[in-house]
């Protein structure tokens, strides 16, 4: 999910599918400078705005059911359906997913059976602070930046109780209850994705590794 | 010609194997590029008929509003990419 602006002038750009792939993944190509852009890294890749980058926005996959509880207000696109196989069963098997971030640089990869087995999960990470918040229902993942709030935390009923007793809503990333009521934390840019389709545009990042079991 | 060719693999393999920065950006063009998709209809959260509960969406709020993409309406070349406003900001939904 992007801002769809131009990065050199703050002038909307849209986006139509270029019919080219790279490393199997989209290239979208936006009606204004006919340049080519990755969708998985946001930059361009050729044509006038090449190297340029467009700002991500924090978004999620998760379930409807789970979506509309959370988001009564939520309005939803209405098109014909031109698939039908994408629900949660598609999670099944988490070894296959990430989620992927990109800091100063750097990148790392939390799969999806690790972020099961630490669903409150707080890492410095390119010397910034991150806290990743698993649900396994709809295997959602929230990436935030802790700000110093959270040191460590579980979940409980579906909000998130941090070390000081701090209550949080992972929907809305504000505090509901105890001593940091009324605080909220800063969503950061995450990326559910395949795990080979991360790790081919990013054939160096950093993967978070699942605690060996006996 | 030929030492130029060449080269330039070796070159790109030692960056790939070295984990260097740069990007050879060398799409493959299946098709002709398709249509944008600006005008999708959004309906409230009861007026949606064809997905479940268990369906995934990308979701995302903005500026105070909310709003669901079902994954289900997004599959194939022809709807990887939505164009539309949210909380007074253009934005691209592509997942």
């Amino acid at each position: 999910m992007y801002a769809a602006q131009n990065p050199k002038h703050d002038k909307r750009l849209v986006f139509q599918v270029s019919g080219k792939l790279w490393q199997r993944s989209l290239v979208m190509r936006d009606l204004q400078t006919g340049s080519l852009w990755s969708h998985i890294l946001g930059e361009a890749m050729d044509g006038p705005l090449k190297g340029t980058t467009l700002k991500p926005i924090p978004s999620l996959i998760t379930s409807w059911g789970e979506w509309k509880t959370k988001h009564p207000e939520t309005t939803v696109m209405n098109l014909d359906l031109s698939a039908k196989k994408y629900n949660t069963k598609v999670w099944q098997d988490r070894k296959r997913f990430v989620l992927g971030m990109e800091h100063h640089g750097k990148t790392k990869a939390w799969p999806y059976n690790f972020l099961e087995e630490n669903p409150v999960h707080v890492e410095t990470f390119a010397g910034k602070e991150f806290l990743i918040v698993f649900l396994k229902e709809s295997a959602t993942a929230f990436a935030y930046e802790t700000g110093g709030k959270i040191k460590s935390g579980k979940l409980d009923q579906g909000m998130l109780v941090s070390d000081d007793g701090t209550h949080w809503n992972p929907w809305t990333a504000m505090a509901v209850e105890g001593p940091q009521k009324g605080q909220n934390l800063t969503r950061a840019y995450a990326l559910p994705s395949y795990r080979k389709a991360w790790l081919d545009f990013h054939p160096d990042s950093l993967i978070a590794k699942e605690a060996l079991k006996n | 010609m030929k030492h130029t060719v060449l080269f330039g693999i070796v070159t790109a393999s030692l960056l790939s194997w070295a984990g260097g920065e740069e990007r050879t950006f060398q799409p493959r063009t299946l098709m002709k590029p398709l249509p944008a998709i600006k005008d999708a209809p959004f309906v409230k959260a009861g007026e949606v008929k064809s997905i479940g509960d268990e369906d995934l969406v990308l979701a995302l709020t903005l500026n105070g509003d909310a709003r669901a993409y079902p994954i289900n309406m997004l599959n194939g070349p022809r709807r990887e990419i939505i164009n539309d406003t949210l909380g007074g900001i253009s934005i691209a939904a592509t997942w």
